[in-house]
């Protein structure tokens, strides 16, 4: 079976993840196919909010360091105390300008998608759009069974109807309790499962037939980011074990019934803090 | 070039050379708005906004409430209407600061509106200095007024008013349960339903069942208007391809309201849910735009489908209260986290800067100011929901994150 991988060529650490993932389960990646980050330059107007926003954050910023002294202490101490540390709403109370980066989860020899494909003479093809001609070209050449989105944007019909076999992606979530964005947190915050599932993609948001689920034990991690962490390497464990599954027959998808769940949106920093405290407290499934 | 001449006409009608509309002008051109996690708490934009309506309320000598503030002309002339629906408003806000010039804002307001009434028991519509009209809505709007002045006060001259506006509505009522003779343009229009849930808050004062029974016929006529997907025909002032948030809030709420107060009093319709389940489709597929957009739209056609991109902001700060409305009633959480973000957007659109007061804490009517509705202009009904709305914000949070700091809040019902 020809197993291709749909993704954005930046996103490094996500796409070694999957791809080293799907060889400690001895499955052959036929082609990676990714997108090329575009840098568009800003409008005007884009410009001119960018500056606005920065000169409000450095007023609000400023106002607080005097009304403050711990505040103050903190942003002269070190360029990574945000300026919008501190504020009124009940927001995140201390945000740093520079994540650091996570570790990948299974160690590897290659710092890039490049590095990795050029190493393992996987065939790599940088496309600018993943809904294109250029893209839809790739897939076809690859002969393309069965497609795995690696952190895509959303992928139009015509390309999903491409792969003989389908499209397959993994979902932060327990499907199909949870549809949408921030799944983890929804889960948290709605006492769902905290899951991973492996499903095929249709039309809809999160609402194709399910290959395979995998509740995630998140004990030890007490905070959000700390939760993606953990959930973000076992997605990919649990989809490279789907997908090994799956070619070995020992698998069949089963349709959702889509009236089960919810679809959900971003969440609201406001709610992410109910959040941040159920993990602190183990208050959720 | 004759639309380019109309707009430059406007603006200049609309005196952006001075430099409090032109900050106004310059911040809607670049959309300049405080992110997120740069805005206010709650508490600062409710006082803004509340300081407005108090301007809006010396705006006009009468002790009603200015309609709004026209960058052109400045404040307008007291609405009976507005002014019915804010006093629940003030009373609320009241309560909530203990600060006694808001309840004694908010009974003035009533005591204006008591000698507007006509003879027929209706309250006129429109501006006050206009040839009284008797309007159907407008006199609902006010009979929320006027009950809350009762239930504060327990004055017989409220109820009585109250009582008289009732019994006109009920005699004014069409046999299929709408309203058409005196109602804004001599339509139907289904956003009635925010005139069913004042006569049912009669039903509950005073007992009378044909309140009650006017009530349900409208709200039956108004779930025969629904569409499978929710949206709602003959729910436009004007257009009813296309009506704005505002409207559509307003039938939703009404909605809400109206199987709230049944399913708290009438135990006959204990088991009927669908006001409420008509009110949660309709919301619910707002809510979906919104999200998917995330951009708040001012008008939706019979698809939910907005051509313009620009908000009306009254609806906007409606449909947050009416979704937290919905969270309170059912615990779904999108409701509340899109009203969460919509209150964001609205509250990123007050400036709290200015030097002009009638800029100044106030809402505008659309985002960005030129656009359609109450164009170039700042609505009392804007800040009277979004006030409403970050109160019942802030109550909502105050329970489910404990850890957070707050106001203290009370749960108050406001029109």
């Amino acid at each position: 079976m020809n197993l291709v991988l749909l993704c954005k060529r930046h996103n490094h650490r996500k796409v070694l993840e999957i791809l080293s993932a799907l060889r400690a389960q001895n499955l052959e990646v036929r082609g990676v196919v990714a997108l090329e980050a575009r840098a568009a330059l800003p409008s005007f107007k884009e410009l001119v909010r960018k500056l606005y926003s920065r000169r409000l954050a450095s007023a609000q910023a400023r106002k607080r360091a005097a009304e403050n002294a711990p505040n103050a202490r903190l942003r002269a101490n070190g360029k990574a105390a945000h300026i919008g540390a501190f504020n009124t709403n009940g927001h995140a109370a201390l945000r740093f300008s520079a994540k650091p980066e996570a570790p990948l989860a299974i160690p590897s020899l290659y710092k890039t998608v490049d590095d990795y494909t050029r190493a393992h003479n996987i065939p790599l093809v940088a496309v600018p759009d993943l809904n294109g001609k250029a893209c839809v070209a790739a897939l076809q050449k690859f002969q393309t069974d069965l497609l795995i989105l690696g952190g895509t944007p959303i992928i139009r019909a015509h390309v999903l109807q491409l792969p003989r076999v389908g499209t397959l992606n993994v979902h932060m979530a327990w499907l199909p309790g949870v549809r949408g964005m921030n799944v983890a947190e929804w889960s948290v915050y709605t006492h769902a499962p905290v899951a991973v599932t492996v499903h095929f993609v249709d039309a809809g948001v999160d609402t194709g037939a399910v290959l395979y689920r995998e509740q995630i034990d998140i004990a030890e991690r007490r905070s959000i980011a700390a939760m993606r962490q953990k959930l973000s390497f076992e997605q990919h464990r649990v989809l490279a074990r789907a997908v090994r599954l799956f070619v070995d027959q020992q698998l069949q998808p089963e349709p959702q019934v889509r009236e089960a769940g919810k679809q959900y949106y971003l969440m609201h920093e406001r709610l992410k803090q109910v959040v941040e405290r159920k993990l602190r407290e183990k208050e959720y499934k | 070039m004759r639309a380019l001449l109309k707009h430059a006409k406007g603006l200049y009608s609309a005196k952006f050379y001075r430099p409090s509309h032109l900050r106004v002008g310059l911040r809607d051109y670049f959309d300049l708005r405080p992110r997120p996690e740069q805005l206010h708490s709650n508490s600062v934009h409710i006082a803004a906004a509340m300081s407005w309506l108090c301007a809006a309320h010396d705006g006009t000598p009468d002790g009603g409430v200015s309609a709004r503030y026209r960058l052109d002309r400045g404040w307008a002339p007291s609405y009976p209407e507005t002014t019915g629906y804010i006093i629940p408003t003030f009373f609320a806000h009241a309560s909530r600061t203990g600060e006694e010039q808001f309840r004694a804002r908010a009974l003035r307001m009533a005591d204006w509106l008591l000698p507007l009434q006509l003879e027929s028991g209706a309250f006129p519509g429109h501006d006050v200095g206009k040839t009284p009209q008797p309007i159907v809505f407008n006199t609902g709007q006010i009979m929320l007024g006027l009950l809350s002045a009762f239930r504060e006060t327990e004055q017989h001259k409220y109820l009585r008013a109250a009582l008289r506006a009732g019994d006109w509505l009920v005699a004014m009522q069409e046999p299929n349960g709408s309203w058409l003779k005196h109602t804004y343009l001599n339509r139907v229009h289904t956003y009635h339903t925010r005139v069913a849930w004042p006569l049912l808050e009669l039903w509950v004062a005073t007992g009378g069942e044909d309140y009650r029974q006017t009530a349900i016929r409208n709200l039956d006529w108004a779930l025969g208007n629904q569409l499978p997907n929710g949206w709602f025909r003959e729910n436009g002032f004007s257009d009813n391809d296309k009506p704005y948030l505002h409207s559509i809030a307003y039938t939703i709420r009404g909605l809400l309201a109206s199987a709230e107060i049944l399913r708290e009093h009438d135990c006959t319709r204990e088991a009927d849910p669908r006001y409420f389940n008509a009110a949660v489709l309709a919301a619910e597929a707002v809510l979906h735009r919104f999200e998917i957009r995330r951009y708040p739209f001012a008008q939706y056609d019979s698809a939910w489908k907005s051509v313009e991109r620009f908000s009306c902001l009254t609806g906007d700060a409606q449909i947050a209260k009416t979704w937290m409305n919905i969270y309170q009633a059912n615990r779904d959480p999108r409701f509340l986290n899109a009203a969460l973000k919509m209150n964001d957007f609205v509250k990123s659109t007050q400036d709290l800067s200015s030097r002009n007061p009638g800029i100044r804490g106030g809402i505008k009517g659309s985002h960005p100011i030129w656009a359609r509705y109450i164009r170039y202009s700042y609505p009392n009904w804007a800040a009277k929901f979004f006030v409403d709305a970050l109160v019942l914000e802030d109550e909502i949070m105050s329970r489910l994150d404990p850890e957070a700091k707050h106001e203290p809040g009370v749960a108050l019902q406001t029109a």
